[in-house]
């Protein structure tokens, strides 16, 4: 059974030095037999080559002949005229390999649905969006109803946006709930024809 | 047999062959652990050592001497790790889940995982570190590297890896005593 670790009672003598990763088996034996750089040397040009120099090793002999090994060696075969021969041979590609060529279609040309990929983008997409509404939009709001009528959110944004510089220092210092016109007017950070263009009547009232 | 006996047999082109085989048969356990260290899969590893050894064969003639042999595999090793790990931080430009927790998560369900809970830990407090410790952690941990071998094959100054290795071993401390 393995030892279960008493966080208590850790001490680095009691650590074994080996991570505890496995390799299969004869895999450095079979490293060592598969290193032929001179063949990787005549096939440095082309993408799968590079990917997988032994793959076509890989393939189970059937494959190899239907495809012309070792002829494919120097033809410098294709994936494309690969898969014309062999319309099956991707599947009998090891799983390492069939990754690396799969990760490879994907950036390349075939696009594969990717859950990342399309978060990724809709989130920028719905953030550029809503950044070009908020700027275009934001200043008619104001003008129409008045500063008050947004949220304090909203009108933290809009002052951020529109008035003098060094404003957003002091404000990121005040809370959300604590911080207004009249305390603005008192630091004397946002001019005056601001706050006049924002059509407020009483300045000393609003509270955000 | 000796790097400078294996250099030598390279440079003689009818024997070239036969001496890069026997440097990959030399180093290839050194590399690829170090290599599996930092991207903990193992089919990712394979892939990077045969990466490595690709650039070590393309660029062996380019090898000056300044530093060890070893030292100099080892740079490229860690180049292609620091590559590979930034290429996949790519992959997720919304960083709801960072590549280190990634492979922390992988860890628990990796089949080639053989150590106890201990082991097991310790790698999910090394994946917790930053990744130029990390680095550094292992090669001084695992591998035992002296500072002067580290600091050719980071480009860190001596000082600067002590200190690094220092705050490592302090974090993972930290956390290796947290429940």
């Amino acid at each position: 059974m393995k030892p279960t670790h008493n966080p208590s009672e850790f001490s680095w003598e009691k650590i074994p030095k080996d991570p505890g990763f496995q390799v299969p088996k004869g895999y450095f034996e079979a490293m060592s037999v598969e290193v032929k750089p001179w063949e990787w040397k005549r096939v440095e040009t082309e993408a799968l080559w590079k990917i997988a120099p032994t793959y076509f090793e890989e393939l189970p002999q059937v494959i190899q002949q239907k495809v012309g090994f070792p002829a494919v060696w120097e033809r410098r075969i294709g994936v494309e005229e690969m898969l014309s021969l062999e319309p099956t041979y991707f599947e009998y590609l090891p799983q390492r390999i069939q990754k690396r060529i799969g990760i490879e279609n994907e950036n390349s040309k075939a696009w594969t649905w990717n859950p990342w990929v399309v978060l990724r983008w809709t989130s920028v997409s719905l953030a550029a969006v809503f950044g070009i509404w908020f700027y275009v939009q934001m200043p008619s709001t104001v003008e129409t109803k008045g500063l008050e009528q947004l949220s304090a959110t909203d009108a933290k944004f809009y002052l951020l946006e529109h008035s003098n510089d060094g404003l957003e220092e002091w404000i990121n210092e005040q809370s959300l709930e604590s911080w207004d016109m009249a305390q603005l007017m008192e630091k004397q950070t946002l001019d005056k024809k601001t706050i006049e263009s924002l059509e407020i009547v009483d300045v000393e009232d609003i509270t955000l | 047999m000796e790097d400078k006996d294996l250099l030598d047999k390279f440079f003689d082109p009818p024997s070239r062959n036969l001496a890069f085989n026997q440097l990959v048969r030399k180093y290839q356990q050194k590399t690829y652990w170090h290599i599996r260290r930092m991207v903990i899969d193992h089919d990712d590893a394979d892939d990077l050592v045969q990466e490595t050894f690709i650039k070590v064969w393309h660029n062996l003639h380019k090898f000056q001497g300044d530093s060890s042999l070893f030292t100099w595999i080892y740079r490229i090793a860690t180049n292609e790790c620091l590559t590979f790990l930034a290429k996949k931080r790519k992959r997720f430009f919304v960083p709801i889940v960072d590549v280190e927790s990634q492979l922390a998560h992988k860890l628990d369900s990796m089949e080639t995982f053989s150590g106890d809970d201990i082991q097991k830990k310790l790698q999910k407090a090394i994946l917790s570190l930053p990744e130029k410790q990390r680095l550094v952690f292992n090669m001084k941990y695992y591998d035992e590297l002296k500072y002067e071998e580290m600091s050719e094959v980071l480009g860190t100054s001596i000082g600067a890896l002590k200190a690094s290795y220092h705050l490592a071993v302090k974090k993972i401390e930290e956390f290796m005593l947290k429940d």
